[in-house]
């Protein structure tokens, strides 16, 4: 192999831009080129000149847009004219992108790169065209420059060689000097190759025909020729312990039994047709034969044992890779399970105590609508026995007095029992006499002038029976009156359990959220006996809402707050707005304060302040309030010192139907 | 509890110190010195008893100590020479007179029932023979309460059996008549049934104990012969008043006591002892072991095998017994300092019949126990009723003295405050006064006449001799 | 005479008025005195127990304004003057907690839950006005009609003579 120079040539006019395609060059041929820069197109012809006397082959120019005078393209398609750089490749890095296409369409540079320059693509295109130089040119100087052949362009020049009927001496060179054993040519162009190659020599032996399921090759047996496949899809398997094993159809190659009969080793693998196969079976006889014909062939069918070779390590180490991979991806994919298992967890007792929220709501909006019969029914006979009971009264023998103490006690408002207790005690003090003084009080009759009053015109022996008359109708109105006084507690009670819980909703209505501050702080009247509970509302205007969701986040805040405190304390509910276009609603408990360090995690799942006391209330009831307040594009912050915690919850107005400010 | 005294306490004290101190100031005209201080003693003792300014055995207490300071040989004020004494021990004495012993038997025998539920027990298994009807309901109450009563207390009888009746009468309507009868049977028959034993009742006792310090032995089983009978016709009688008087329109009544017969080891000793205590007071005519005797066997076996502890031992009424001692050293008193003959010499007895005499005391009795303790009236009106039995002047028999005022004294019953049992039936609430009063006559007046007349001529069919 | 009594401490009127009409079969026999919270409750027994009266029984709502019931019941308790009444805890909900501690430290006797049954609560008072007569009283004979009979009459019956 002689060792022939090869000159590349870069010309530009900016001696900065010459230098870094130079550079680039330099790198890319890896010294097997010389790399000179030009300024100028005169320079450029000099040069080529010099070189065809030295007789130097120029594979490449390069050109910028402008060369010395002239323009680059202008520069490069002057070369197709000197016979001297005969097939020279010219390539155009260029600003000018559109007039570097049609130079390339017209076939007047042979290809461009666009300024500023992507590395990969510049070395490609180089690479393909001293490639295609090379093929064209000489085929043998390819072996000197492995790094830089274009691979597809070679086997393409090979598959096309014989139509083309040209380059016999390409392939004739390539295989006598063992190119193919190096260059990377895929497996499939070799063994097309050397399928040619026997073809030729055989003289075009008749292809026979398998049918699908025929076995080719069985695991285990003696091989005594290679079958050539031309057209068909085989699938080799094997038997591992009674399991008959497929490997891809790819593996195959389509020439079978090669490896077996190099080794003089039975066949590992079965092969059997899966299509109809069209091939050429070949006795060890006839294969020798052909091989002591063709040095070629021999080439071709040493390159062919040896990628065989190759496949099959490759595919051994190829398999134990894979095998580790896959046990890296079951630990990877176990841990990602127990993650994400742990995640659906969460959220599923998220949803579980959601739904049962939900279902709760359901519950009480439905036994609160139960409830709206009977309590009715008790309210209105509570007038009616008012009615009836003031009816009678009347027609009694002492009716005035009878009637005053029933109506009194209906409409009497309760007395503490310490003015009651005082009340005693004085008309005691009158009269001598504490059970009688007792009883009087307890039938509303006060004071002396009340006692004589009673008794006016009453005989003495008719005096006890007429007290024990005003203290039964003084029982019977405080009864009737308590019985209205409960019912209608009841009634509210119902009245807002329904409002708070109503049905799930799916779309957000205008809300004022006072009135669903003042419907919780009413259902969680009877935890906050000892709370003071103030509440300043600043006029807020509606929101666009889901009522029943925001009362949770209200009753999960106030149950908070209420516990926290535990026992007595202020509860200051609030309400303002802090921009316009927002609401605000704080909760501000005085209890203990939640510490700095714990700020951050009360909205976790199932946080709690005190070791073993899961009943804290925080954690999920705040985090439920996040959730829902998150959903209404709101936030809460927390405020903490001891004595003083707010829970300030801001939301949006959104689009309520009516604008304003609600009252 | 140290309660503000009332006005009638007061009033009380007041005329007791004048009733004791006015006959030994002024001259009463044959009537020696020591007769004088102890008619002084006696009629302080009416006065407390009759007002109970201070507890009735703390009166009994302090009749011992008067009499002892001033008619016995340790008197302070020296008598006059000839004046009859006594000697102090006497006094002391009566503190453990045989018939407290007697009585004690009594207490240890009904103290025992209690503690082993020997008479709830016995109450249920000697109620279901009489069936459910009201009317055989309520005549089992009251013999079975009688036949307690002569053993036991009135007042633990009493309540021993309405705890059994008042869950009964509470299955009645509030409107049924028959509640009140039913509550009133129990105190009526234990009233009756008290007079049925020596031991049934402090007047039986204090009778018994003064005729025999007269020298006059009344065996237990003699006192049953006298009584019983008549009881028994007595409370018939009550229970055929109750029925008419409360009627019911119940045909059927639930009676449940639950509980079963102690089977314990002690509770074995205490059925053994009842019964033989029992045994030998009635068979006392074949034996002839005194009752008194008798009635030390339980106090010495039950508290011999640890039956009995020292609480028991201090649970026992002993005021009973310092009360029945008071009388029967009035008595004593009324004897020796010749009282007795200055109270004979005031009347002209023979003008009196003798039947008409023992039915006197009795009615006196009966009325005086109606608003005194039955124990004081007996103990005021024994010592009279002797002193005038035993005197030759008068033609009546000391043993019917005695019984018929002790008998008298059991017939009062027609207040809440007559007798304990009564009281304790009135507080249940079911009965009214009227009706205790209207039923507590009608048995009184019943039972009078009974023992006063019928009784006479009944022991002289029998054969029963009086002495 | 001093007169004995129930004194029942609740702070919602209606509630008061209706406990008080279900004790009134015990009036017979005893006196109402009624108290909104416990230091009301405190005043009420200072002024009767300094006109000679009584307390028999307190009847105590768990939640009072102010002091609780139960921590009422616990001071009544430690206070050896007050240590003899009974004390019954009404309870409108009341954690078992609460209960629990009042019956240990209170020595309460017993506890109602609201709403509760006129015939229970009177059987409740009954049992516990009968304890404590047979602890407390000079005679149980007042009480017999009122209260449990049977079982003032066993008490008559182990102690006959006391009376």
């Amino acid at each position: 192999m002689t060792d022939e120079r090869f000159v590349i040539l870069c010309a530009a006019a900016e001696s900065a831009l010459a230098g870094a395609l130079r550079s680039v060059v330099d790198m890319l041929t890896d010294h097997q080129f010389d790399v000179e820069a030009l300024f100028d197109d005169e320079e450029l012809h000099q040069r080529l000149d010099e070189l065809d006397e030295d007789d130097i082959r120029v594979p490449l120019v390069l050109a910028s847009d402008r060369v010395g005078e002239v323009d680059g393209i202008t520069a490069l398609a002057a070369l197709r004219h000197r016979p001297s750089v005969r097939g020279v490749r010219t390539l155009l890095v260029t600003r000018r992108l559109d007039e570097a296409g049609d130079a390339v369409g017209d076939g007047a540079i042979d290809a461009f790169v666009p300024v500023p320059w992507d590395q990969q693509v510049l070395e490609e295109t180089i690479d393909h065209l001293i490639t295609g130089y090379l093929i064209e040119e000489d085929p043998a100087a390819l072996e000197q420059v492995p790094e830089i052949v274009d691979v597809e362009l070679l086997s393409h020049a090979f598959t096309r060689a014989e139509e083309r009927g040209r380059s016999a001496r390409v392939q004739l060179e390539a295989a006598r000097r063992g190119l193919l054993a190096h260059t990377e040519l895929s497996d499939d162009e070799v063994e097309e190759a050397m399928v040619r190659e026997i073809e030729a020599i055989l003289d075009h032996p008749d292809p026979q025909v398998y049918p699908a399921g025929t076995l080719l090759l069985e695991s285990g047996q003696e091989v005594d020729g290679i079958t050539i496949v031309l057209d068909g899809q085989i699938n080799l398997s094997l038997d591992v312990e009674g399991t008959e094993t497929s490997f891809h159809v790819r593996t195959a190659g389509r020439i079978l039994g090669i490896l077996a009969l190099a080794h003089h080793e039975p066949a590992l693998f079965t092969a059997r047709a899966v299509t109809d196969v069209t091939a050429i079976p070949l006795t060890v006889d006839q294969l020798d034969d052909a091989l002591q014909r063709s040095s070629t062939l021999s080439g071709l069918f040493m390159s062919v044992l040896l990628r065989s070779m190759v496949r099959r390590i490759r595919r051994s180490v190829e398999l134990r890779i894979d095998l580790d991979e896959a046990r890296q991806a079951i630990a990877a994919e176990r841990d990602q399970l127990a993650l994400a298992l742990q995640q659906l967890d969460q959220a599923q007792s998220q949803l579980i105590e959601q739904e049962k929220m939900a279902l709760l709501g359901q519950l009480v909006a439905g036994v609160a609508h139960e409830l709206n019969n009977p309590i009715a029914a008790i309210l209105r006979a509570t007038d009616y026995i008012e009615e009836d009971i003031t009816s009678l009264t009347t027609r009694h023998p002492e009716s005035q007095r009878l009637t005053d103490t029933l109506i009194g006690a209906l409409h009497a408002e309760p007395v503490s029992t310490r003015t009651e207790r005082a009340q005693r005690r004085e008309l005691a003090g009158a009269l001598g006499d504490d059970v009688l003084a007792g009883r009087l009080v307890h039938a509303g009759i006060t004071t002396r002038a009340d006692v004589d009053r009673l008794f006016a015109g009453v005989p003495e022996p008719a005096k006890d029976d007429l007290l024990t008359s005003v203290e039964a109708y003084r029982r019977l109105g405080t009864a009737i009156r308590n019985l209205r006084t409960g019912g209608r507690r009841i009634e509210g009670l119902v009245g807002s359990l329904r409002s708070y819980a109503r049905r799930p909703e799916d779309t957000a209505n205008d809300v004022d959220v006072r009135e669903g501050l003042d419907e919780t702080l009413l259902l969680l009247g009877h935890r906050m006996r000892e709370i003071t509970v103030e509440r300043r509302y600043d006029p807020v205007p509606m929101i666009a809402a889901r009522a029943g969701e925001l009362n949770q986040v209200w009753t999960n805040l106030i149950v908070n707050a209420i516990q926290v405190m535990e026992g007595p304390g202020t509860l200051e509910v609030v309400t303002d707005v802090p921009e316009p276009g927002f609401v605000r609603v704080q909760v501000i408990d005085s209890g203990p304060g939640i510490p700095p360090e714990d700020v951050e995690r009360i909205f976790d799942l199932a946080f709690t302040t005190k070791q073993g006391r899961v009943d804290f209330g925080l954690g999920l009831g705040l985090r439920i309030a996040l959730d829902i307040v998150t959903r209404h594009h709101g936030v809460i912050e927390v405020d903490s010192v001891p004595g003083r915690t707010a829970f300030s919850v801001t939301l949006p107005v959104g689009n309520t139907t009516e604008g304003g400010v609600a009252e | 509890m140290a309660t503000k005294p009332k006005p009638l306490q007061v009033g009380g004290l007041i005329a007791a110190v004048i009733a004791l101190v006015v006959p030994m100031l002024i001259e009463i005209p044959d009537l020696s010195e020591s007769g004088e201080r102890i008619l002084g003693v006696f009629l302080m003792a009416v006065v407390l008893w009759v007002t109970e300014a201070i507890p009735l055995f703390a009166t009994a207490a302090l009749i011992i100590f008067l009499e002892i300071v001033l008619i016995s040989d340790q008197a302070i004020w020296g008598l006059p020479a000839g004046d009859p004494t006594t000697g102090y021990a006497a006094f002391f004495a009566t503190l453990a007179h045989p018939v407290l012993m007697l009585f004690l038997g009594g207490f240890f025998l009904a103290e025992g029932a209690n503690k082993y539920s020997l008479d709830r027990t016995m109450a249920k298994v000697l109620l279901r023979p009489f069936g459910s009807k009201p009317a055989s309901i309520a005549l089992g109450i009251m013999l079975i309460t009688a036949v307690f009563s002569m053993f036991m207390s009135n007042t633990a009888t009493t309540a021993t059996m309405l705890a059994v009746v008042l869950p009964v009468i509470a299955t009645l309507e509030p409107s049924d008549r028959f509640r009140a009868g039913l509550v009133l049977s129990v105190p009526i028959a234990a009233n009756v049934g008290g007079i049925g034993t020596p031991v049934g009742t402090p007047p039986n006792a204090i009778a018994v104990g003064s005729l025999a310090d007269a020298g006059i032995d009344i065996s237990f089983a003699k006192w049953m012969g006298l009584a019983v009978p008549l009881m028994l016709i007595l409370l018939v009688a009550a229970w055929q008043v109750i029925v008419r008087l409360f009627p019911t329109n119940q045909d059927q009544l639930e009676v449940a006591i639950e509980g079963d017969f102690d089977r314990s080891p002690s509770a074995w000793v205490l059925y053994a002892v009842f019964a033989l205590t029992v045994g030998l007071w009635l068979t006392e005519p074949f034996h002839g072991i005194t009752s008194s005797v008798v009635g030390f066997i339980p106090v010495v076996v039950l508290l011999g095998t640890g039956v009995f502890g020292s609480r028991d031992l201090q649970a026992m009424p002993w005021h009973v017994l310092w009360l029945v001692a008071g009388g029967i050293a009035l008595g004593i008193g009324v004897t020796s300092s010749g009282l007795d003959q200055w109270i004979i010499a005031q009347v002209s007895w023979e003008r009196l019949a003798a039947g008409v005499l023992a039915g006197a005391l009795a009615l006196t009795a009966l009325l005086m126990s109606t608003v005194i303790s039955n124990s004081a009236a007996a103990n005021l009106l024994i010592p009279i009723g002797l002193t005038l039995a035993l005197s030759p002047a008068v033609d009546v028999d000391p043993v019917a003295a005695g019984f018929f005022i002790a008998v008298g004294a059991s017939l009062a019953m027609a207040l809440p405050v007559s007798t304990p049992p009564n009281a304790i039936a009135y507080s249940a609430g079911t009965i009214s006064t009227r009706d205790l009063a209207i039923v507590g006559a009608i048995v009184g007046v019943i039972g009078w006449l009974l023992f006063v007349f019928v009784g006479p001529v009944l022991w002289d069919l029998v054969g029963l001799e009086l002495a | 005479m001093s007169d004995v009594f129930i004194l029942v401490v609740e702070d919602e009127p209606e509630v008061r008025d209706a406990i008080a009409r279900d004790l009134e079969p015990f009036t017979a026999v005893f006196r109402i005195e009624v108290a909104e919270d416990a230091a009301d409750a405190r005043e009420a027994m200072a002024e009767l127990r300094s006109g000679g009266n009584e307390v028999a029984i307190v009847l105590a709502d768990h939640l009072l304004p102010g002091e609780h019931g139960t921590d009422f019941l616990i001071a009544l308790h430690q206070d050896p003057d007050t240590q003899a009444i009974r004390k019954v805890l009404i309870t409108g909900q009341a954690g078992h907690e609460d209960t629990i501690r009042a019956i240990n430290e209170a020595n309460l006797n017993h506890y109602i839950t609201k709403p509760w049954d006129a015939e229970r609560l009177q059987s409740v008072v009954s049992d516990e006005l009968t304890e404590w007569v047979i602890e407390n009283a000079e005679s149980v004979l007042p009480y017999v009609s009122v209260l449990d009979g049977p079982r003032l009459m066993d008490t008559l019956r182990n102690r006959p003579w006391k009376h």
